[in-house]
């Protein structure tokens, strides 16, 4: 296991038993505000969560010894284990690792883009309305994504962007966002 | 250049934001409208859709209706609300959420906050045992069965702490009786147990009645309307059979008033409640309800604000009802 | 009594606007399923208004055929994807998607086709015959009872954590806990919701399923790069090969639908937990060494697809014979038979025998009509596989979106999604299941809530576990299964 996926996987264990502390201050908060803190199993709602957050915990630190003690990172598994990575033994083998490299950063920074525009695209959706946000979106991802010529990509995402409308707004009967302009297909 | 564009922008701005706060009127409704409903699938959706479609017929266009339940009502009421409040979102006022849950604290609003279209359906309770149950035969006998076995029983109405729950538990405070409440996420689950003998006894509206008459014995009808007695196929009112519920004439019963919010232009209203009249004056429309068990009201906006607060106070006596049966089932356990 | 009702609804069935809107039903419904977000479920919601205007056989024929439709349909962009179109087919991409990275998307979808028909059918079957015995059978099943079957339920997540055990029951109890979020019914306290109306009712099963499948497959397809470039995916012609691969896996095709019928008629079981069971028990028993469960058996898409049609099939049992409703689809369904005027449970029987008949047909012709529009429908459906990258990723990315969003009309579902993507990829990139995210949050609130309705219909607290037979049975087969599979698997480490 290499160093940054022991963090990783650590950072994940952290995370849950984060989520663990939650569940235990909203029980001893909210819950208790609302008398469902406390009582026999039918009342109390807070027991069952917290039941389960010990239950998290107690899992989560069986994954971290697994991790600390550098065994494989699928624990208990029926698969076979993974062919151990071969280093590379001269210059021009490291040069395609080099390029292979490359390229993931750089898919990996179209994949980071991507979740950025997609986000965007949430955001813009209820106040522009679907009829601006999904053409506008979708023209941004062929671009990003490497459609070109840029006017085909601004064709494809109104063509699509329509069809997906006829299909909800005009078949389905289903109101998609209106925005600040209250665009709607013609019914 | 910068100074152009942003002037555009603004002219932009200001031009979309007039046409938007001002939709054309007079041309009301221009695209399909929705109707938030705030129980999940079932007759009482379906019913909604019935009034839904033959109401979007008299408009012309289609109004769908969005099951969106949470909190007893109190997620669809919220959601509607952040809607604006232009006509295009009916809210499915049913009696839960619009009245009972203000009253537990649950929500900050009254029906005040609401312009009403007008009252679709209004349902009476029953309150059913099996038919082949042999420790009781009527209502009489199942309250004496709990008195010489307090706190032993075990009954359902659906959710804890809604109306049915509240109705019930009047009627057995009043005879100074307790049993269990079994929640049950879906009336059809709570309505199996009862079958299969896990529960003692339950409510039914008409719809579970007439889908279950085989197997079900109304013991009371939980109304002092003799119209509903004959829902149940004359089966005695609870009022006939000596134990006061403190609730008239549509408090105790589930009821909806399609609503839109406070702000919506009277324009719109009037088509609104124009088109709803219509809907439910249709002869097809109202038979489709009763098909389903369900009982179409007669009551207009104007009744409105008289009924829903005598509906009002009767319930807010009756909350007390909930605390005092947990307490009493606290001491006899 | 059975024949009487089968010949009466024959006359009502076979006209030709019943089998063309049946027909239509099942297109329809195979559409809706592989749209990641809709289901049948909204499917028949927004359907339902058309329904008013047929008569009745016709009206609960197209309506069947798109819940028919509707539970194969997800198995599609399952199988092509990752994206299980619909939660139902979430255990059907564990094989059906290793199946077609490895050349046999064809095959895997004509095998998802023609298990989902012949398991519906033989759910149908069960459901003609057999449905006043299921029904009494499942008034025998109290929350105690469905409180085990939901512990066997969970226990499946052992089973399919490929990746590995302990990571399969952490991302099942993240399941579980994050099921809690919403409204308890007991108390009526809000848990979990941080003062926002939209958690109400906690969060959309749909929502979290489009979110922890497909925006997370769109992220790695875009890190996985080749955008631009065109797949090398074979052109298949429709042909009725998988019906004859469908026959070596007869028993397990048999015993899925079986299964699959059993959980169905349990009202509140539904189809998810019935097809993570029955492949759990497929897996227990594969065909030959050859077939490794997880790597693209065939055995495993014949499994879940069975058993989530012929659960349909199920689902009809209660709510036919008891008027209780099977699930969500069903109880709308069941609206649907009100609203024409026929009333479901034993008058339907007495006094509509012919409606009742009709209904029989029209599922059995649905699920016989799935198999041939979905085998027409394939070689287009596979063709899917061979747009290009920079422009699947988008549009899938749209039709979830639009999809999840017209579950509730809720831009609230859309962060929901978009949250349950964002762990989605960060578990996936670690090499854990979100598999039994899914069956944790199913099945967490059938586990927690009939437990506790267990106790309050107890006169002696847990007894009611022991006192009750089938329960007392199940439970034992559960710890039974436990102990098994821990100490198999602790063999398994030290052999190795």
């Amino acid at each position: 296991m290499t160093r940054s996926r022991m963090i990783a996987e650590s950072l994940v264990i952290l995370a849950l038993f984060a989520l663990a502390a939650l569940v235990f201050q909203q029980s001893a908060t909210s819950l208790a505000d609302q008398f469902a803190n406390e009582g026999d199993a039918i009342e109390n709602a807070a027991l069952y969560p917290k039941a389960l957050a010990y239950l998290l915990i107690a899992l989560g630190c069986l994954q971290m010894l697994m991790i600390v003690r550098g065994f494989a990172p699928n624990g208990l598994s029926d698969k076979q284990e993974k062919t151990p990575k071969i280093e590379p033994e001269t210059e021009a083998e490291t040069e395609p690792q080099e390029q292979h490299k490359q390229q993931d950063s750089a898919t990996g920074q179209k994949a980071i883009m991507a979740s950025c525009l997609f986000i965007a695209y949430l955001l813009v959706l209820d106040p522009l309305g679907y009829h601006l946000a999904s053409p506008a979106a979708m023209f941004a991802f062929f671009w990003l994504l490497g459609v070109r010529p840029l006017l085909k990509a601004l064709v494809v995402a109104v063509l699509l962007s329509l069809t997906v409308a006829l299909f909800f707004e005009v078949l389905l009967k289903v109101v998609l966002p209106l925005g600040l302009f209250n665009l709607a297909l013609p019914i | 250049m910068i100074k152009k564009l942003l002037s555009a922008a603004a002219m932009f701005g200001l031009v979309a934001s007039m046409s938007a706060s001002q939709p054309a009127l007079a041309d009301f409704p221009e695209r399909n409208i929705q109707n938030i409903f705030p129980w999940g699938p079932g007759s009482a959706m379906a019913v909604s859709q019935i009034i839904a479609e033959a109401m979007g017929e008299e408009l012309d266009v289609n109004i769908s209706v969005v099951s969106t339940p949470g909190a007893a009502g109190v997620k669809a009421f919220k959601t509607a609300m952040n809607k604006p409040a232009d006509g295009y979102t009916l809210i499915d006022g049913y009696v839960a959420p619009l009245v009972l849950q203000p009253l537990l604290g649950n929500a900050d609003w009254t029906h005040k906050d609401f312009i009403p279209l007008h009252a679709a359906t209004a349902n009476a309770f029953a309150i059913v045992s099996r038919r082949d149950e042999t420790r009781w035969k009527d209502l009489d006998g199942l309250i004496d069965y709990m008195k010489k076995n307090p706190g032993k029983l075990r009954y359902s109405t659906g959710s804890r702490g809604n109306l049915p729950h509240m109705v019930l538990a009047k009627v057995m405070q009043s005879a100074d009786v307790v049993a269990r409440n079994v929640p049950y996420n879906k009336n059809g689950d709570a309505i199996k147990d009862l079958h299969g003998g896990v529960l003692d006894f339950m409510f039914h509206n008409p719809g579970h009645y007439k889908a279950n008459k085989e197997k079900s014995k109304p013991l009371a009808v939980l109304s002092d309307n003799a119209d509903a007695s004959a829902i149940y196929d004359g089966a005695p009112l609870v009022g006939d059979l000596g134990y006061d519920i403190g609730l008239k004439g549509l408090s105790p019963t589930g009821w909806n008033w399609w609503l839109v919010r406070k702000d919506t232009p009277p324009e719109v209203v009037a088509k609104l409640r124009d088109a709803m009249a219509k809907t439910l004056a249709r002869d097809d429309v109202r038979q489709k309800i009763l098909n389903v068990g369900f009982v179409p009201t007669g009551y207009t906006s104007d009744q409105y604000d008289d009924v829903i607060s005598k509906v009002r106070d009767d319930l807010s006596s009756a909350i007390d009802a909930l605390q005092w049966e947990k307490d009493k089932l606290k001491s006899v356990r | 009594m059975i024949f009487e009702t089968i010949l009466s609804g024959a006359s009502l069935f076979f006209s030709l606007d019943a089998i063309l809107l049946t027909m239509f039903g099942c297109f329809m419904g195979i559409i809706i399923g592989v749209l990641p977000g809709l289901g049948p479920l909204m499917g028949l919601i927004l359907m339902l208004p058309v329904a008013f205007y047929l008569p009745p056989v016709t009206a609960m024929g197209m309506l069947i055929a798109i819940f028919v439709g509707g539970s194969c349909g997800g198995a599609v962009s399952a199988i092509l994807l990752r994206i299980p179109g619909t939660p139902l087919a979430a255990a059907t991409l564990l094989d059906g998607y290793p199946m077609a990275r490895n050349g046999r998307a064809g095959d895997a979808i004509g095998l998802a086709i023609s298990a989902s028909a012949v398991g519906g059918v033989l759910g149908g079957l069960v459901l003609i015959f057999f449905a006043p015995l299921l029904a009494e059978l499942a008034l025998k099943f109290a929350p105690p009872e469905y409180f085990a079957l939901a512990i066997t339920g969970l226990i499946s997540i052992a089973v399919v954590s490929h990746e590995g055990m302990i990571k399969g029951f952490i991302t099942g109890t993240l399941g579980l806990l994050l099921a809690t979020v919403g409204t308890d019914p007991f108390s009526n306290a809000y848990r979990f919701t941080f003062d926002n109306h939209n958690l109400l009712s906690g969060f959309h099963i749909v929502a979290v399923v489009v979110g922890l499948f497909a925006l997370s497959e769109m992220v790695m397809q875009i890190e996985l790069g080749q955008l631009t470039k065109r797949p090398n995916v074979q052109k298949i012609s429709v042909s009725l090969r998988s019906l004859g691969l469908l026959l070596r896996h007869r028993i397990n095709l048999v015993r899925s639908s079986m299964i699959g019928t059993f959980f169905g008629s349990l009202p509140g079981a539904g189809g998810v937990i019935s097809a993570f069971t029955a492949y759990a028990v497929a897996k227990s028993r594969p065909l030959d060494e050859k077939e490794i469960y997880g790597q693209g058996a065939e055995g495993g898409v014949v499994a879940t697809e069975s058993a989530n049609n012929a659960c349909c099939g199920g689902a009809m049992i209660p709510t036919l014979a008891l008027a209780v409703p099977g699930d969500a689809s069903t109880a709308v369904l069941m609206g649907a038979l009100l609203l024409l005027g026929f009333q479901p449970g034993p008058d339907l029987f007495e006094n509509n025998l012919d409606v009742a008949g009709g209904i029989f047909w029209a599922y059995l012709s649905a699920n016989v009509f799935l198999f041939f529009i979905g085998i027409l429908l394939a070689p287009v459906f596979v063709s899917v596989l061979r747009i290009q990258k920079m422009y699947l990723v988008p549009m899938i990315l749209l039709l979830s979106v639009i999809g999840t969003y017209a579950l509730q009309s809720s831009v609230f579902d859309l962060w929901v999604m978009l949250g349950f993507g964002v762990i989605g990829c960060v578990l996936r990139k670690l090499d854990y299941p979100i598999a039994p995210v899914v069956i944790g949050i199913i099945l967490g609130p059938i586990c927690e809530n009939n437990f506790r309705r267990s106790l309050i219909l107890s006169d002696d607290g847990a007894w009611i576990f022991w006192d009750r037979p089938i329960a007392a049975s199940i439970l034992a087969i559960n710890v039974l299964v436990i102990l098994w599979t821990l100490i198999s698997h602790v063999r398994k480490k030290d052999a190795s």
